[in-house]
């Protein structure tokens, strides 16, 4: 089915970014090309064949793992994402987990003082985080501090200077893993002070959804017998809330934590642009802009599929709940 | 009497009720926005370079932006542009998206799967990354960002239907309906549909919140609203370009987003409280 979906997307995209009049090989060219100069990109990135046989040539293609050729740098799309991919994946996690961290308790804290000012507190805060746009936050971020504080950085991962004059570790590729393994603090430092802007407005959006989901998970659960039988029994609170409570609105919380990576992921196309950061979605915000359509398709297709599978994963850690029947 | 029970809950809750209220007083401004203004003639043109960047003042009171226009007078009229655009493209999504909710859930059998792997593939894609490739292949403006939104949006519809007319058309009235020979349209549209406004209803309320923030987004990424146009998120844009010079600028733009957005999600949470039964049982 997943396959099914995917393979619709391809086709989809595929024929989306052709219906429209712009002209690619005119991209590929350069705006200066003279006609035979167009001709033979047009050739070259066989837009003389028909549509179903370009359709053929690119599915086959991207089974080998070929995406194509970017028009404005003429590098393989594929080469290009897998350099860019850690940078988004470290943000998307690190963001992610903070806000599960934090979103879980508030949530939990939220059920269990039902309509008391806590629970008020947090709905509004939890609300406000879904609703601020991310590019505001950004833009506040950045005026108090990096223009009144002056304690953070404007944008980017490294400083410059740190990014021209100094050996940067590369083992595994996400900078931030290696600068661990290979002991490197100043570098770690100031991959950390470059990450807070750009992981606090991607994870805004995550932590509101997250702690609504486990609020409304964990009500229904309190207002279970099993948890008035085992109060009742003079069972500790808190043993209650953890032990019996939280353990079964653990279907409900993954469900959200699945949610919460695609919409941090998504949150990255506005933020890496607003921060220079150098990942997928500052990739994906750049190619739309310029219609560049192998490097959309390619970071569809991608986005896509990294959605499907969380989706497959969600289904599968819920299946291992004996009670749940697939 | 559900009607009215359901506002008497809405009362009851402080924060969605100030939510409600704060809604009807921006439904108010963006019908009134042209007299509202204080300097009218800002809205599209007027340019002032004696008075750009002036800091909020008596005169101005969310200041000027580069062209030395009153940045109050064009966040009112955003308020306009903003809510208007967005309640087209939740009505179009929804004129797309229930019918054919409708027809997959009444019909069942090929009908449905074909309907449902079409909104599966939609619902694939992130909602943002859709618009903002539809948007861009349109072309970067107003109607054709609203037209994109709308595309990405109505697949939820479909689905929320689909659910609701699989569960009614098995229901007594429905059969009876059917055995008498009243045709499928009529069954669909006059016996089906009316018991689906509700969910429909409450959907599309809480769904304003996520557009209007979504529309705002793909202005912010200039692929919405154009200048001179005065949109929020095309504000925030430009204002970028001197945030050094102007704080106030992108400022209060996005602190008006940001405030009927939020208004709009915590109408839609206390909504669904209201009406989620599950919830009331643990009093």
């Amino acid at each position: 089915m997943a396959i099914l979906t995917i393979l619709g997307v391809i086709i989809l995209t595929f024929f989306l970014v052709r219906v429209v009049p712009s002209d690619p090989a005119r991209q590929w060219a350069g705006s200066k090309a003279n006609p035979e100069q167009l001709a033979l990109a047009r050739q070259e990135l066989g837009l003389d064949k028909p549509i179903i046989v370009q359709f053929k040539i690119y599915f086959t293609n991207m089974l080998k793992g070929d995406l194509g050729y970017s028009h404005t740098s003429h590098r393989p799309v594929s080469e290009e994402l897998k350099n860019r991919f850690p940078a988004t994946l470290e943000l998307v996690l690190v963001a992610s987990l903070t806000a599960l961290l934090l979103g879980i308790p508030v949530g939990l804290m939220a059920a269990k003082f039902k309509n008391g000012w806590l629970d008020h507190l947090s709905r509004l805060t939890s609300i406000a985080a879904i609703s601020v746009p991310t590019f505001w936050v950004a833009l506040i971020l950045q005026l108090v501090f990096f223009m009144f504080l002056k304690l953070l950085p404007y944008g980017g991962q490294l400083d410059t200077e740190i990014k021209l004059f100094q050996q940067l570790p590369h083992v595994t590729g996400f900078l931030l893993v290696d600068s661990i393994i290979t002991g490197n603090f100043p570098i770690l430092l100031n991959l950390l002070k470059h990450m807070i802007m750009p992981v606090v407005c991607v994870g805004a959006y995550t932590f509101g959804l997250v702690s609504r989901m486990t609020r409304s998970a964990m009500l229904e659960i309190l207002s279970e017998d099993y948890i008035k039988a085992s109060r009742s029994y003079g069972l500790g609170e808190l043993f209650v809330l953890f032990r019996y409570g939280l353990k079964n609105s653990l279907g409900p919380t993954i469900t959200a934590a699945t949610l919460a990576l695609g919409y941090a992921f998504m949150n990255t196309f506005m933020v890496e642009s607003i921060f220079n950061w150098p990942g997928i979605g500052k990739y994906v915000a750049d190619s739309i802009l310029a219609l560049n359509y192998p490097a959309i398709m390619g970071v569809t297709l991608l986005a896509t599929i990294f959605y499907i599978l969380l989706n497959v994963i969600a289904d599968l850690i819920i299946a291992l709940d004996p009670r749940v029947k697939l | 009497m559900r009607v009215r029970d359901t506002i008497y809950q809405l009362k009851k809750n402080r924060l969605t009720f100030s939510a409600l209220i704060f809604i009807g007083f921006l439904a108010i401004i963006a019908i009134l926005s042209p007299f509202l203004a204080p300097y009218p003639a800002h809205l599209y043109g007027g340019v002032n370079p004696a008075h750009k960047f002036l800091p909020p003042s008596s005169e101005y009171f969310f200041g000027t932006d580069e062209a030395g226009r009153d940045i109050f007078s064009r966040v009112i009229y955003g308020t306009r542009i903003s809510l208007f655009a967005s309640l087209i493209s939740v009505t179009f999504a929804l004129f797309l998206g229930v019918p054919l909710g409708l027809i997959a859930g009444y019909y069942g059998g090929v009908v449905d799967e074909l309907i449902m792997r079409v909104v599966d593939i939609f619902l694939s894609f992130p909602p943002l990354l859709l618009a903002m490739i539809i948007a861009a292949y349109l072309g970067p403006s107003l109607r054709n960002a609203v037209l994109a939104i709308t595309v990405a949006w109505w697949p939820w519809h479909t689905r929320l239907i689909r659910g609701q007319v699989v569960s009614i058309k098995e229901k007594e009235f429905v059969r009876s309906a059917r055995a008498i020979g009243t045709s499928s349209r009529v069954i669909m549209f006059k016996h089906i549909l009316p018991n689906c406004i509700s969910p429909i209803m409450v959907q599309a309320s809480m769904d304003l919140g996520g557009v209007i923030l979504t529309l705002a987004s793909l202005s912010f990424l200039g692929l919405g609203a154009q200048a001179p146009m005065p949109e929020w998120g095309l504000m925030i844009n430009i204002s970028r370009t001197y945030f050094m010079q102007a704080w106030w600028y992108g400022f209060f733009p996005g602190l008006f987003i940001f405030l009927t957005v939020l208004s709009f999600n915590l109408l839609g949470d206390g909504i669904r409280e209201v009406l989620d039964p599950k919830i009331h049982k643990g009093k």
